[in-house]
């Protein structure tokens, strides 16, 4: 017998296998095959495929139709039988009203015809043998600002989509190169690549501070766009755009920072406090502006930068953080409440300390040294600060001497913040829906989130999470399965999870894929996503 | 007489059978209670009652034949177990959570008064566990490997790891749906503590739910997993087998479904076909009488802390 042939298949193999009659079964990759079990209709139509139709380049017998009909009809009159026992074994084309079209009459197989059809069935591949992981993103959240970038959500361009103001649950988003860095701001989203072709970040949603960079409009080739409604190349100054790569980018209240591999940090956006680190021209008008400022105030090289949401942080690779922009809360850390415009060193009980990661995103902030140390500064509004001090501005870097263990991994929210420690565990302090219930509202201290909360079963008890994020109102956790925890205040559904009631404990976000990075905005979030197979 | 009410007395409560595959589980429980009768039938031998007859009798006599009445012990017939058929024709076996005929494993059956138990048991919402093997390459209509070939396909890129990775996902979308269909206010305190201790179980009548599922083996194109359920049907596990052939873009048949556990009831606890005899039946009664009584209390007595229902336990322990 001959070896069952392979046929190459692409997405829509389901399909292929059944030509026109597709509609028979429920289809698509992910659909099971419905309709079988179901209907007589459907399973006579099967019948039919399975003996007759040529499936393109199969070599699925075919035999022609031997008798059409039994001599006594289905139907009872004279006129079709008469007409039946003309129609023999030739390859015509059926009566009307009568037609069973070229199928031939079930009868009952034997085992050996039934193995024999087995083996010489088609197979089908979906997948090679050494096909590769896909990269995908998925947003979801407010879209009135096109902060998402898909521009269905805000401009219908078809008659039956409607205007979208929430996307409640994970929406891919098509990007044309493999995305390894995603920020999102108040409004805004940028999303990079690290790749070396001339367009490496796109930005999309709220322009109105040029925190995209200059978008010009196609209508008025003078003006620029004030909300960019799909991922638009933002036009970097480099010196080598074809060898530099993008590593990081981050995003705040109304500019953003682009941090590359050899020629430094990019800023845009607006500086009425210095955030951009360049000196605060009075009256300057930051719509539609042109210029993108390139930081090189650094004594060595920039590894890290976040955005707060008036200020900026840089760390270098030799351990030291630098600051600038808004410090009325001494979020800059610089022993002043004043506005930086320049990047200045931290000093405090961070000189001479390795830090190995900054995190902020409003007004305070916390550094985690190479020992797993905390430190922290800036607002302490929200008791984020109020363990080691009364004052509710802290414009020094404190130690935080919290018994919790190694710190890997530290993200401080509007009012809350929470640190991953060596273990896994999540510890969480502050004000607001910290992830304990509803009772737990605000502590000074951290406390641990059960780990069961965060995917740990009978089966699998020793998952742990591996980074954790904070917007401005809610968290997110990512466990080392690639699974998506969320909880805190669903700001306009930002928390992904269909429904728009906060949630008050760790929530898991249904992704069709590993999750391997998340950003988490105001009132959106991007997350970074390899597909299964 | 005696010894057939004796031996009854130890027959109320429930017990596990190994329903073997091939056979429907109704025939199971039939031949169980034929099974029983039989023995409890043998063991009745009620004595024949006997009654005294004077039966005619002729004798030859002085003058000639006498008609005198001779005293007789005969057996009375109407009594006879003969003519009456046997003592026990009809037993109360109830049947708990079915298999269908392809499938094998514990299969709990309940005898007297334990089938007032068995109520208790389905309105408990006990989860229970099955081992699933499964075949990648081709796929059937009824996702069994004895169904209607539909398409075969390749399956060399599937790797444990990935087949790993689409039984979290699966776990996971469950787990959720658990939550969810527990009907609890998440927003409020005891939700969270519910949700730590990991006690949330729906107490009402859902679609299946997958609480646990992992790889046992895989040892292409063979695979084995173990899934702990509620509510479910075994075609519904058949069914999961054939969607996750179809996540790892291949497709999988499954090739076999054997519960291990049933709420408290494990491998260990079924009856083999060759152990279905009373002396058997009797000892598993007595052995899981105290399990299944703390077991039910567990369970309904936290449905009765949450107001769902007014448990019935009580009644049930005194008859016993």
């Amino acid at each position: 017998m001959a070896p069952a042939p392979l046929l190459l298949a692409g997405g829509r193999g389901w399909q292929r296998l059944l030509g026109p009659q597709a509609e028979l079964l429920v289809l698509g990759p992910r659909g099971s095959l419905r309709g079988l079990l179901g209907s007589q209709v459907a399973q006579k139509g099967l019948q039919v495929l399975g003996s007759q139709r040529r499936i393109g380049g199969s070599l699925v017998a075919q035999k022609g139709p031997k008798v059409l009909l039994p001599q006594r009809g289905l139907l009872g009159s004279q006129v079709a039988q008469r007409e039946l026992q003309t129609l023999g074994p030739q390859r015509e084309l059926p009566l009307q009203g009568l037609s069973r079209g070229f199928a031939e009459v079930a009868r009952p197989r034997s085992s050996r015809e039934v193995r024999e059809a087995e083996d010489s069935a088609p197979v089908f591949q979906y997948v090679g043998e050494r096909s590769k992981r896909k990269d995908r993103v998925f947003v979801w959240g407010f879209c009135n600002a096109g902060a998402l970038g898909i521009p269905s959500f805000v401009k219908p361009d078809a008659g039956w989509k409607k205007r979208r103001r929430i996307q409640p649950t994970p929406y891919r988003l098509d990007t044309a190169e493999k995305i390894s860095s995603a920020a999102c701001g108040y409004g805004f989203t940028l999303i990079s690549s690290k790749t070396t072709d001339i367009t490496k970040v796109w930005g999309m949603g709220l322009n109105k501070d040029s925190q995209l960079g200059f978008q010009r409009s196609r209508k008025d080739q003078t003006k620029g766009y004030e909300y960019v409604l799909e991922p638009s190349p933002i036009p970097l100054p480099l010196d080598a755009p074809q060898e530099t790569r993008i590593l990081q980018v981050s995003c705040g209240r109304a500019h953003s920072l682009i941090l590359t591999d050899k020629e430094g940090v990019f800023s845009m956006g607006n500086n009425s406090y210095g955030q951009c680190g360049r000196k605060v021209t009075e009256g300057e008008m930051y719509s539609e502006s042109h210029l993108i400022h390139r930081l090189r105030e650094f004594d060595g090289r920039v590894v890290q930068i976040v955005c707060g949401q008036d200020h900026s942080l840089f760390r270098t690779e030799r351990g030291e953080v630098y600051s600038c922009g808004w410090g009325a809360d001494g979020q800059t850390g610089l022993g002043h409440y004043n506005i930086t415009s320049a990047p200045t060193k931290l000093g405090g009980d961070v000189a001479g300390v390795n830090i190995v990661q900054v995190a902020t995103y409003g007004d305070s902030c916390l550094a985690v040294s190479d020992e797993g140390d905390l430190f922290g500064w800036g607002n302490s509004e929200y008791m984020q600060l109020a363990s080691i001090t009364e004052t509710t501005q802290v414009n020094v870097p404190r130690h935080l001497p919290f018994e919790i263990g190694k710190v890997k991994d530290a993200a401080c929210g509007g009012t809350g913040s929470a640190v991953v420690n060596e273990e896994g565990h999540v510890f969480v302090w502050g004000y607001g829906i910290l992830g304990k219930g509803p009772n737990l509202m605000e502590t000074a201290t951290p406390e641990m989130i059960p780990p069961t909360l965060f995917g740990s079963t009978d089966f699998s008890p020793d998952t742990r999470v591996s980074r954790v994020r904070c917007g401005l109102g809610q968290f997110a956790a990512l466990n080392d399965r690639g699974e998506l925890f969320v909880w805190g205040k669903n700001i306009r559904g930002c928390l992904g999870i269909g429904r728009m009631e906060d949630q008050y404990f760790p929530w898991r976000v249904t992704i069709p894929g590993e999750v391997v990075d998340v950003a988490c905005g105001v009132d959106h979030m991007v997350t970074l996503v390899k597909s299964f197979i | 007489m005696a010894a057939g009410r004796a031996a009854r007395t130890g027959l109320n409560g429930l017990f596990a059978v190994y329903k073997p595959p091939g056979v429907a589980s109704i025939r199971v429980r039939d031949s169980v209670e034929t099974l029983l009768l039989k023995e409890l039938n043998s063991l009745e031998q009620p004595a024949v009652q006997q009654q005294v007859r004077f039966l005619p009798n002729t004798v030859e006599g002085n003058a000639g034949k006498e008609l005198t009445l001779t005293v007789t012990q005969l057996p009375v017939l109407a009594a006879h177990p003969l003519v009456r058929g046997p003592e026990l024709t009809h037993l109360k076996i109830g049947a708990g959570h079915r298999l269908d005929t392809k499938s094998s494993g514990v299969f709990v059956l309940g005898v007297g008064h334990g089938n007032k138990l068995l109520t208790d048991m389905y309105n408990a919402h006990f989860t229970r566990a099955y081992t699933v093997r499964g075949l990648f390459g081709k796929a059937t209509d009824d996702f069994s490997d004895t169904g209607r070939l539909i398409e075969k396909t390749t399956f060399d890129h599937v790797t444990r790891d990935k087949l790993e990775r689409i039984l979290a996902v699966i776990q996971g979308t469950n787990h959720k749906a658990l939550l969810m269909y527990s009907n609890i206010d998440l927003k409020t305190q005891e939700a969270y503590e519910l949700a730590v201790e990991r006690l949330i179980r729906p107490m009402e009548k859902t679609p299946p739910l997958i609480t646990a599922i992992r790889c046992l083996q895989f040892a292409p194109p063979e695979f084995q997993l173990e899934i702990q359920c509620m509510h479910e049907t075994q075609q519904y596990l058949r069914k999961v087998v054939h969607e996750i052939g179809l996540e790892l873009k291949s497709t999988a048949v499954c090739t076999q479904v054997r519960r291990t556990r049933d709420g408290c009831f494990t491998l260990d606890n079924a009856l083999l076909r060759t152990h279905w005899n009373l002396q058997n039946i009797r000892n598993s009664i007595r052995d899981s009488k105290v399990k299944v009584k703390v077991e039910l209390q567990r369970s309904l007595g936290h449905q009765a802390r949450r107001g769902k229902r007014h448990t019935d336990t009580d009644q049930v322990a005194e008859s016993e």
